[in-house]
């Protein structure tokens, strides 16, 4: 049994009366692929943001490496944990070199080192040509491939344990995907841990070593990806007529 | 990027370094009277040296007060378009300093009361308009820092003219050289504080401009770098009203000066803030003291308000960065 990363418990956050997050209970062990599904308003961008410690919850704790955080400072939250939200739209022209070297600023990391991830970084996720261009001008997926490098210069130093992705494949086409796929498990390789949210629920079948689901603020179910995207749970949890065929689920 | 096809970036920078020891040259030389007077009367020697040198030095100076000061404003916001003037903080800092003209500088609280008075007014005026202004980068949260800008800027006339009811003559005289700016009250006094708050600015942010290009990719984004958005913004607060407060004290409110310098460094080197900074203000530099070249040329033997002059320059500028975000509009 391996050390816990990151332990949550009965954490919560309510918002005028209504519970966003509800006494969300996990935990992720070393170098886990954990992918975390639900519907839209769910609550899984809320409780990714709040295990980034972006939010501060009204009850439960989390802790990181058995450490409680409530008094964490932010430098401390993202050189343990880096945190990718979904896209958002910029004012500036930045490079893409620009954003990817930005990626360096959680730890003190030598110039040196961080250039050669810097390159890495570019190379990795097949941005290398875009390098010098204008991030505002590129299309969704290179602005997401562009992001995810900064947010993986950020996961090559050595204190940080968690990498929390807010749905990084939805923009990416199939190849991309692949190729962030293998840039994961290279990090789970390393004894590091992902979270991620998707929507696709035969990718989580696929490549997830575990499902959680969410549901009106809840965790609903924890576990294997047989054990939790069953045919009867996903039919009940996203009100469509599911079935599975061959391993691979499928809707009417 | 087009822009440096044919100039590297790194070679910017150097070459831009030669641009405010001639421009200082070309505003020492230009106004009334022969070069050879200038240069062999003695008449002339205390025209270049007493009059002319303080004022150009001062223009320098003020340009690039603004400049960083703007830069640093647009940085925290994450927008383009926050200019210390448009914004209000200038219009406030302009307040506070005729607040203390008319109610407190019987007080005689030392030369530090003026400035300290507008600091006062800038920051307030500020921290309004963030409040308002301040959520995402959507075109809708950049208008509303602009609106909110507006209203500050509305409120500050109103009452700067009724101050100027309360005033004397020569606290009114005060008043109307600041609502329009001028430079010709410069000394070396205002000229020293205005070099060290500019010198301890950059100081005090050269180790911090990687945040403040982290802040450009969002709120979100920046703290999950580890950046605390709300300490970077009450620091650059306090900065942008101090070199604003100081600048508004010494020549009054000069315009859009904070925006066009870092808008132009911006097209030269892209967005990053080492970059960005010094190029902004030894563009804002050289911009003022041109603009003033003009102020006291155009209609010689009199002298336009330099305050008309740079906002003739910005206001097209901003109106093209306004075509370019309508564009960009879904």
């Amino acid at each position: 049994m391996s050390a816990s990363l990151l332990t949550v418990e009965g954490l919560s956050l309510h918002r005028g009366g209504a519970a966003l997050v509800n006494q969300v209970a996990f935990d992720v062990k070393a170098g886990e692929l954990i992918m975390l599904v639900g519907p839209n308003g769910a609550g899984k961008s809320t409780l990714l943001s709040m295990l980034a410690g972006l939010q501060r919850g009204d009850a439960g704790s989390v802790a990181v490496l058995q450490h409680a955080t409530h008094a964490w400072p932010r430098n401390a939250w993202a050189e343990h944990v880096t945190f990718v939200p979904q896209l958002s739209s910029m004012n500036f022209p930045l490079t893409v070199h620009d954003v990817v070297s930005l990626g360096g600023l959680a730890h003190s990391t030598s110039i040196v080192t961080l250039r050669q991830q810097v390159k890495a970084a570019l190379q990795g996720w097949d941005i290398d040509y875009l390098a010098q261009h204008d991030v505002r001008r590129l299309s969704g997926g290179e602005q997401q491939r562009c992001q995810l490098a900064r947010s993986w210069v950020q996961m090559q130093q050595a204190q940080s344990i968690l990498w929390l992705l807010d749905e990084p494949l939805s923009a990416l086409d199939l190849r991309h995907q692949h190729q962030c796929l293998q840039q994961i498990r290279a990090i789970t390789a390393q004894g590091k841990s992902v979270l991620m949210v998707v929507h696709d629920l035969n990718m989580a079948r696929q490549h997830a070593d575990r499902v959680l689901m969410m549901c009106c603020g809840e965790l609903v179910a924890d576990g294997s990806a047989e054990q939790v995207l069953s045919a009867e749970q996903v039919s009940r949890v996203f009100q469509v007529e599911t079935y599975l065929d061959h391993g691979w689920l499928g809707w009417r | 990027m087009g822009s440096t096809a044919l100039l590297r970036r790194q070679h910017i920078l150097p070459l831009c370094l030669l641009l405010p020891p001639l421009v200082v040259l070309a505003g020492l030389l230009t106004g009334g009277g022969e070069w050879s007077w200038l240069l062999n009367s003695d008449a002339g020697q205390t025209v270049l040296w007493q009059v002319r040198f303080p004022r150009v030095v001062m223009a320098f100076l003020i340009g690039a007060a603004l400049s960083a000061g703007g830069v640093l404003i647009q940085g925290v916001v994450r927008n383009p378009l926050a200019d210390p003037g448009l914004i209000g903080v200038s219009g406030g800092a302009a307040v506070g300093a005729a607040v203390y003209l008319v109610f407190a500088s019987s007080l005689s609280l030392s030369m530090w009361g003026q400035p300290l008075a507008a600091f006062i007014g800038g920051a307030v005026a500020l921290l309004v308009v963030m409040q308002l202004g301040l959520r995402g980068a959507s075109i809708h949260a950049m208008s509303f820092l602009i609106l909110a800008g507006i209203s500050v800027n509305v409120l500050a006339s109103a009452l700067i003219g009724l101050m100027s009811y309360m005033a004397t003559d020569s606290a009114l005289r005060q008043i109307t050289f600041w609502s329009l700016g001028s430079l010709s009250g410069a000394n070396w006094r205002w000229n020293s504080a205005l070099f060290a708050a500019l010198v301890a600015a950059i100081i005090f942010w050269r180790t911090r401009l990687r945040t403040l290009d982290a802040l450009l990719l969002g709120e979100v984004e920046a703290r999950s770098m580890g950046i605390s958005v709300v300490r970077m913004q009450w620091l650059a607060v306090l900065w942008v009203a101090l070199l604003v407060g100081i600048a508004v004290c010494a020549s009054g409110v000069i315009g859009f000066v904070g925006l066009i310098s870092p808008h132009v460094a911006r097209l030269m080197t892209g967005a990053t803030h080492t970059r960005v900074l010094p190029l902004a203000i030894i563009f804002g530099g050289c911009l003022v003291v041109l603009a003033d070249m003009a102020a006291r040329t155009l209609v010689a033997p009199a002298e336009l308000p330099i305050g008309i002059v740079t906002t003739l320059l910005g206001a097209p500028v901003f109106i093209s960065l306004l075509l370019r975000e309508k564009r960009r509009m879904p």
